[in-house]
């Protein structure tokens, strides 16, 4: 899948092609986001056309953050629909990523956190 | 005495020969001798003559002296006249003195003689008291009788220098003796001769009791001496007995050729030794009866020991053969068990594989619950389930007259013959209308009768089609129990027949169907005869009634309640844990709340991609719903379940394969709505998978939680068909 990225300073904002994350392209998705995670340490990702998502979605979510991690990197997460927060409160993912509302509340939070740790 | 005798006679003689060489060698001396001189010469012949031979011949000597001397020597020589008392005096004082010189020597001599004799005797007690006590020592030592008596026998003849020594045995009976030991006989004898009792000197013996002793064989009048019987020569004999506690045994005996007398201390050494042998012959004897008697208990013993092995090892023998018989006994009853065993197992698994379904889970509207227990010997109870699309459900209940193998298979045939009637007339169905229950069941009578007629047996059943849509059952009794209805609203129990016969009984039987009305709360009750035919201990039947009364009182359970609770009020009634019949039932509770509002199905491959189509399926059918549509939220977390059940049948019960199919069947009633997803793969009950790590560290496992998280029941079995069948509810209002 074609994953858009935008880059807003030093945040990169990729946001997912998908409306369906399941099973079946979990793993193209992890497969396609990698490059990304690689090249960036202050990445959000715009969850906005997903409608659905899985035990397999969520457990991509759960490897882009961790790979982000690792590199001393971090996730923040936005425009989750309805049905995809619910999806995340369920296996109580929503405490372990930052979720924002909007793509800008997310960049935000970057920034802030960038000027207080300066 | 002739000794004496002789010995007196030569002392007279000395007496006279004595004087006379006297006077001889002195009167040509006369001259020369003085008178003195020739009467001490005198006195000498005198003192020798008294000395040797007694007063008598010294008597002689001395006269005989005084008269020689008063001859030859005296004045006036060869005259016997005295010449004066002076003469007188000295021939007197001469004769005087030659007198009392005889007189006491003769004195002395015979003290010494009588004091040698003493010593004499006294060396000969003392021997004789030695060879006793040696031969006590002897006979204290010796094993053998014989040959202390051998011992004994050739002591005492050399002790008592007789010619013969004997002991005589008294033989059993007493009427004869025999010759046991004995010295100085002749070859042959001992051992083997015997001799009257009667008149022989043994028997006098024994018979007297005392020593016996013969001096002068010769003058013997009271006895025959034994030599004499023996062809002997004998002069003097003593015989003593040899007595026990228990009697005589015998004579001791002993025998001299030259005549002799015997001292006492030779007879008492003889019975001393006779004494010695009694005790010892006794002794001997009460050994031998000991030992004879130890014998003789060793040989009881030995016997009895013989006998007891005898005896034991017969026992074991009977034991054993016993043991064998009761093993094969064992083993024939063991084969019987088995085989009846078998039996029962096989009719078991016959009525568990062929002759009993599964009662449906699934049923819209309807929970259904069945109980079979089975009796010692299977009797061929069955029942069918068949579901049908528009809701309804088809049971038939069914009993084969007749136990065993026998009825499990007929039950079995008529089982697969109503199947096949079932599936040859949907076939035949031109608008896919279901067939009646009747139709049915004259078909599959067709099909059975003329096996049943045959084999002398029948077969009733129920034949009941619920229909959930339409609230009415139809039913055909062929001569069954009926069906027992209780009614939600009034709580009343009815029991509708039919009156068609038994199948079986009639070819080309008509069969007629009834149909019964029944409302949401109803319980329906189809059963065997072995329910109401339950006997007590007072042999009373269960029956109609307590059966209704049963239902009544538990009328308010589920019906896997209600079948169990009715089974233990048949044991409870019978008071055994045997029946005599199985025990067959079958409770269906039409539900109230389960009116099935809507459905539909559809058929998924088992690959990821596919799980795209399961959620819309689950999303419009929950949109399209009758009335108003599932709640939004509640539709979302029906769709993400049956997602997330998809996406694990595909996963691990196919193992990734993508050419499987899963069966998603949704249904809506007023309360809820289930969603149900059937495959052939391996079983997986999402209800029983561990719990999830949700802290972040796992990106997968949490599938089957999403699962129960999302909906309200997730249950899991194998439906009608084989296949497993995750069944997700969510409720309507939560």
């Amino acid at each position: 899948m074609e994953i858009a990225v935008d880059k807003i300073g030093d945040v990169t904002v990729a946001t997912i092609p998908v409306d369906e994350l399941d099973a079946s392209n979990a793993a193209e998705l992890k497969r396609d986001i990698a490059p990304i995670l690689e090249a960036n340490t202050r990445l959000v990702i715009d969850l906005r056309p997903l409608q659905f998502v899985d035990s397999s979605g969520l457990g991509a979510m759960l490897s882009c953050l961790r790979q982000l991690s690792a590199k001393g990197g971090d996730l923040k997460l936005c425009c989750l629909s309805k049905q995809v927060r619910a999806a995340f409160e369920l296996v109580r993912m929503h405490r372990i990523f930052d979720i924002f509302g909007t793509r800008d509340e997310a960049i935000r939070a970057f920034q802030t956190q960038g000027t207080k740790a300066q | 005495m002739a000794s004496i005798l002789q010995s007196r006679i030569a002392g007279y003689l000395w007496a006279v020969l004595g004087i006379a060489a006297v006077t001889a060698i002195c009167a040509p001396l006369h001259e020369h001798l003085t008178d003195t001189t020739v009467a001490l010469a005198f006195l000498l012949v005198v003192l020798f003559v008294a000395m040797r031979w007694g007063v008598w011949p010294g008597r002689i000597a001395a006269a005989l002296g005084v008269l020689c001397f008063h001859f030859f020597f005296l004045p006036r020589i060869d005259t016997l006249a005295i010449s004066g008392p002076q003469e007188w005096v000295a021939l007197a004082a001469f004769f005087i003195t030659a007198s009392t010189v005889g007189h006491l020597s003769t004195r002395e001599r015979k003290r010494a003689a009588e004091a040698e004799a003493g010593r004499k005797a006294a060396r000969l007690l003392a021997r004789l008291q030695a060879v006793v006590a040696e031969l006590g020592q002897m006979a204290l030592r010796s094993e053998e009788v014989g040959k202390v008596l051998e011992e004994a026998v050739a002591l005492v003849a050399r002790t008592l220098n007789v010619d013969y020594c004997n002991v005589m045995e008294l033989l059993p009976g007493g009427e004869e003796l025999i010759l046991r030991a004995g010295v100085g006989w002749k070859e042959g004898l001992v051992g083997r001769v015997t001799v009257k009792t009667r008149d022989s000197q043994p028997g006098f013996v024994i018979r007297s009791d005392r020593p016996v002793i013969v001096e002068d064989a010769a003058m013997e009048t009271r006895f025959v001496l034994l030599p004499r019987l023996l062809g002997e020569d004998v002069a003097s004999a003593m015989s003593v007995v040899i007595s026990t506690s228990d009697g005589p045994y015998g004579a001791l005996g002993v025998h001299s050729r030259l005549r002799r007398m015997f001292t006492g201390d030779e007879v008492h050494f003889l019975q001393a030794v006779a004494n010695v042998l009694g005790t010892m012959i006794e002794r001997r004897r009460a050994q031998e009866a000991l030992q004879k008697s130890a014998d003789e208990i060793r040989t009881l013993n030995a016997e009895l020991e013989q006998r007891v092995t005898a005896r034991t090892a017969e026992l074991q023998a009977a034991n054993k053969l016993k043991d064998e018989l009761i093993l094969r006994e064992r083993g024939a009853t063991a084969e019987l068990e088995a085989a009846r065993e078998r039996e029962v197992e096989i009719g078991f698994r016959i009525q568990q594989n062929l002759l009993l379904d599964q009662p449906p889970a699934d049923v819209p509207g309807l929970r259904v619950a069945a109980l079979t227990v089975p009796s010692q010997r299977i009797d061929g109870d069955f029942y069918i389930f068949i579901r049908h699309q528009n809701q309804s459900l088809d049971v038939i209940v069914g009993d084969v007259m007749g136990k065993g193998i026998p009825a499990a298979l007929l039950g079995a045939a008529t089982k697969s013959h109503f199947l096949k009637a079932l599936s040859d007339l949907m076939a035949l169905s031109k608008d896919g209308k279901l067939p009646e229950p009747r139709e049915v069941a004259m078909l599959a009578h067709a099909g059975v009768v003329r096996h049943l007629i045959e084999l002398d047996s029948f077969v009733t059943l129920c034949y009941a089609r619920l229909n959930v849509s339409t609230r009415s059952l139809e039913l055909v009794d062929c001569g069954h129990t009926g069906i027992l209805q209780m009614h939600h609203s009034t709580g009343l129990c009815q029991v509708w027949h039919g009156d068609n016969l038994p199948m079986g009984v009639r070819e080309g039987e008509i069969y007629d169907q009834i149909s019964i009305p029944f409302e949401p709360g109803d319980l329906l009750l189809l059963y065997s005869d072995g329910i109401t035919e339950a006997r007590n201990p007072a042999r009373e039947l269960f029956g109609v009634e307590r059966l209704q009364e049963c239902v009544r009182s538990n009328g308010h359970l589920e019906p896997a309640a209600l079948v169990e609770a009715i089974r233990k009020a048949i044991f409870a009634f019978s008071k055994s844990d045997r029946l005599a019949d199985d025990l067959t039932s079958v409770a269906i509770r039409v539900e109230e709340t389960k009116l099935l509002l809507a459905r539909n199905e559809t058929e998924i491959q088992s690959d990821l991609k596919q799980l795209r189509r399961a959620r819309q399926f689950v999303r419009a059918f929950c949109h399209s719903l009758p009335g108003s549509p599932l709640h939004e939220d509640s539709t979302s977390a029906l769709e993400l379940a049956v997602n997330e059940a998809a996406s694990n049948i595909m996963k691990h019960a196919y193992h990734g394969r993508t050419d499987q199919g899963i069966h998603l069947d949704a249904e809506a009633f007023s309360g809820h709505v289930v969603i149900r997803l059937r495959h052939l793969g391996d079983p997986f009950d999402p209800s029983a998978a561990p719990p999830p790590v949700l802290d972040g560290s796992r990106q997968s496992g949490f599938g089957a939680y999403i699962i129960t998280q999302s909906v309200d029941e997730v249950r899991y079995y194998r439906d009608e068909r084989g296949r497993n069948c995750i069944a997700l509810t969510k409720l309507r209002n939560p």
